[in-house]
């Protein structure tokens, strides 16, 4: 293919047929996807995701900063242990197999954000990464693609923005299209 | 389970790839469904290896870098998500012994379009085939136009046709199908701009490939020459200038080889071609992909009075997901969008929270975002009291 653009929050699948109908077939996607029931109970589950939270924090500021792939990586990391995988283990200790998988999940929104996000120059950004070895990024970011089988365009409640921004200027006057894009 | 268990290896081979390996079709042993097979590269070295042609042009945009390729990435989450009657279904998604490569089987059904031809060299050339056959075209590329992406490769071995039986089918039952293997084909179908490697690509290169092969359904033959693409793409529309290519690539060097021609009247090259279709033909043909028609439009333009897009016959694909039920949009359906941090965790990090978003309950967006709408109204509403 010749040319995939970066993920656009709004326009994440491809739709055919009458436009009005596009967000009745985004909220059907995402209607038939439900978090499991004791999501917020797993004691692992919670610690991994608190930690996911810090590392994003931390390594997601640098200079292809995005608060969407920030976004898109905590997306991914969830997606990846709900779907019943484990962490890869390719570090010397669990805390570093999950911020690893944690940065590869960051690495891979970026990619699909921005064509030329390059791993090389973030590392070189990043003095802490630089011990991560070709090989690693390559077998975590393959285990995670893996993991999520390669469903990167997700539908997210970013979609759903342009379908609310409309009722939401007939509620007040003090919201406009600033307000609710911020 | 393993790939060979899996498939049965089919004997014809269907062409060569951009990467001089045969390509064949697998019989999918438990579905009974026919795929073909594509490989696309995981290691930035072995990308920069490859011919730059097809769709492998993107890599221009990639540097060596570490970990998978960004654009293998984007066509592979991509592929995963298509879900349209024109266009071929991703059946199977494999590694490749050494992860060096991901194998992709898109279905694989009838026949490509240059047999097709071939075999129905007197049917194929039925204006009304071959308006239902452009309808289906335009409409595939339309749905990749619908995020931006472009296809990058419309050729005949890219252009599936099935359901033809003989002669006294209805031309309107008669399907088609886009898929996207890396297959040798000459000429190369592609835009100009591309041709004259011009770094402004957008999606209106998929438009030109589908005016090359509305011109070849026309005439039963390719529209341009094999050995001097560009030369023969020239001589029929004219040698480009500065102001029928503004903005799209510096031309004065790279045409300075090329015969300086005034475009022709295409309603004497594609002889008995209704008004309709010759405009059309035009607007795909168009030189300048600024001016180049889009799949949107091209849809809607005169030529296709009549014609309506309900009356597509649905590919085993298609009809296989619509038996699994209405709540499936595809063959990934329940995987497609699947956001299990949940609504919830989106409207948390939007408000740039980060312990409170520890915790993720099922909920669906609509019914948050409703809520939260109230609340932020009813919110904003007393202060101003």
């Amino acid at each position: 293919m010749l040319r995939v653009p970066d993920y656009d929050p709004y326009n994440p699948i491809p739709f055919h047929g009458n436009q009005r109908n596009k967000f009745d077939y985004y909220f059907k996607l995402e209607s038939s996807v439900t978090d499991p029931e004791d999501y917020d109970t797993r004691k692992s589950r919670y610690k991994f995701r608190c930690r996911a939270l810090i590392v994003i924090f931390k390594y997601s500021n640098c200079k292809s900063y995005d608060p969407l792939a920030s976004y898109l990586a905590l997306n991914y990391f969830d997606r990846y242990l709900d779907n019943g995988n484990r962490v890869p283990n390719v570090m010397s200790c669990l805390i570093h197999n999950v911020e690893l998988a944690v940065i590869c999940c960051l690495t891979l929104a970026w990619k699909m954000r921005n064509i030329t996000f390059n791993i090389s120059e973030y590392q070189a950004e990043m003095p802490n990464l630089r011990q991560i070895t070709e090989e690693q990024f390559m077998e975590v970011e393959f285990r995670i693609l893996e993991g999520l089988n390669w469903d990167l365009r997700v539908i997210t409640p970013i979609c759903f923005v342009p379908l609310y921004t409309t009722r939401f200027l007939g509620t007040s006057h003090r919201i406009n299209k600033r307000i609710i894009h911020d | 389970m393993d790939f060979r268990d899996k498939f049965k290896q089919l004997d014809l081979g269907i062409g060569t790839s951009l990467s001089r390996r045969p390509i064949f079709k697998y019989l999918d042993k438990e579905t009974g469904k026919t795929i073909a097979l594509k490989r696309i590269i995981l290691r930035h070295e072995l990308l920069q290896a490859l011919p730059l042609t097809g769709s492998s042009n993107s890599r221009q945009e990639q540097p060596i870098d570490v970990g998978i390729p960004a654009n293998t990435i984007r066509q592979i989450s991509l592929y995963r998500i298509l879900d349209h009657p024109n266009i071929a279904s991703l059946e199977y998604l494999g590694n490749d012994p050494g992860d060096h490569f991901v194998r992709l089987g898109f279905e694989y059904v009838g026949v490509d379009l240059r047999k097709f031809q071939k075999d129905n060299a007197i049917r194929s050339r039925h204006p009304k085939l071959i308006k239902s056959l452009m309808y289906q075209l335009l409409s595939g590329i339309a749905y990749y136009h619908s995020v931006n992406a472009s296809h990058g490769n419309i050729n005949p071995t890219n252009v599936l046709i099935s359901n033809y039986g003989d002669d006294n089918n209805d031309d309107e039952q008669v399907n088609l199908l886009i898929t996207n293997l890396d297959l040798c084909v000459q000429p190369s179908y592609q835009a100009p701009e591309i041709l004259l490697e011009s770094n402004r690509l957008s999606t209106a290169v998929d438009m030109f490939s589908a005016g090359c092969i509305f011109g070849e359904m026309l005439i039963g033959k390719p529209v341009f020459d094999t050995e001097n693409e560009l030369g023969s793409i020239f001589k029929l529309l004219g040698t480009p200038t500065k102001q029928t290519m503004r903005g799209v690539i510096d031309l004065d060097e790279k045409l300075k080889k090329y015969q300086k021609h005034s475009p022709k009247d295409l309603s004497e090259t594609f002889i008995g071609v209704e008004p309709a279709g010759i405009d059309l033909l035009s607007k795909l043909l168009c030189l300048n992909p600024k001016e180049r028609i889009m799949a949107s439009e091209a849809l809607k333009h005169r030529y296709f009075y009549g014609i309506e897009a309900k009356k597509r016959v649905p590919t085993p694909a298609a009809a296989a997901a619509a038996e699994v039920g209405n709540s499936s949009v595809g063959p990934f359906a329940a995987e497609v969008g699947s956001s299990s941090a949940g609504p919830s965790a989106a409207m948390d990090s939007l408000a740039a929270g980060t312990s409170a978003v520890v915790g993720s309950p099922a909920a669906s967006a609509s019914v948050l975002v409703e809520s939260w709408i109230d609340m932020v109204s009813a919110a904003l509403d007393s202060s101003e009291n």
